[in-house]
């Protein structure tokens, strides 16, 4: 299982979040996060991030 | 979920494989269902009816939900959330992530359909975690 650093938190842009993660320490790879899209308070202390196929 | 209350959210990221044909419409229009408000019941029945993801059965899943015709098909012709697709798929790539489902448990991925037990032990380290 490849490890990932979260680097930094939840920051609010104009009605979208942002999650910023490193992986492997290098670049820098930032999430966009569509509060609609998201079930649980934005305050948690553990984000699950799904990349998922309908199909 | 439910018994991580307040602590534990879960994020949906669009990610359609290009040889899934119809995958990236079906994306587009769960973002115009959440533009209604209906984004998780859309997310489940699209889970619920794949592969039927013709442009009729997407329009019709959203009457079912009460999402108005008019302005779903509008949202769905103008492709208003295509770009809003491409992004997620592009920070999938960027982070090494080719197959679906793909999860980051506080950064750490976890990579296929996983029994909950799987992810409570991650989830529980997590809470533990300094």
């Amino acid at each position: 299982m490849k490890r990932l650093l979260l680097a930094v938190a939840l920051l609010a842009l104009g009605g979208f979040a942002t999650l910023l993660v490193v992986p492997g320490g290098r670049a820098q790879v930032q999430l966009t996060l569509e509060p609609s899209m998201s079930k649980g308070a934005a305050g948690s202390t553990v984000t699950i991030v799904e990349f998922s196929d309908y199909q | 979920m439910k018994e991580y209350d307040g602590r534990v959210r879960l994020v949906f990221k669009d990610m359609p494989l290009p040889f899934h044909e119809l995958a990236r419409p079906a994306h587009e229009a769960a973002r115009c269902a959440g533009e209604a408000g209906q984004f998780w019941p859309y997310h489940d029945r699209l889970f619920q009816e794949q592969p039927a993801f013709e442009r009729a059965d997407l329009v019709g899943y959203a009457a079912d939900l009460g999402i108005d015709r008019t302005a779903f098909t509008r949202c769905l012709d103008e492709r208003r959330f295509a770009a809003a697709v491409e992004a997620d798929v592009s920070q999938a790539l960027a982070l090494g992530i080719t197959g679906t489902p793909t999860f980051l448990v506080n950064g750490r991925q976890v990579v296929g359909a996983q029994p909950f037990e799987a992810f409570r032990s991650m989830i529980d380290d997590a809470l533990k975690a300094p």
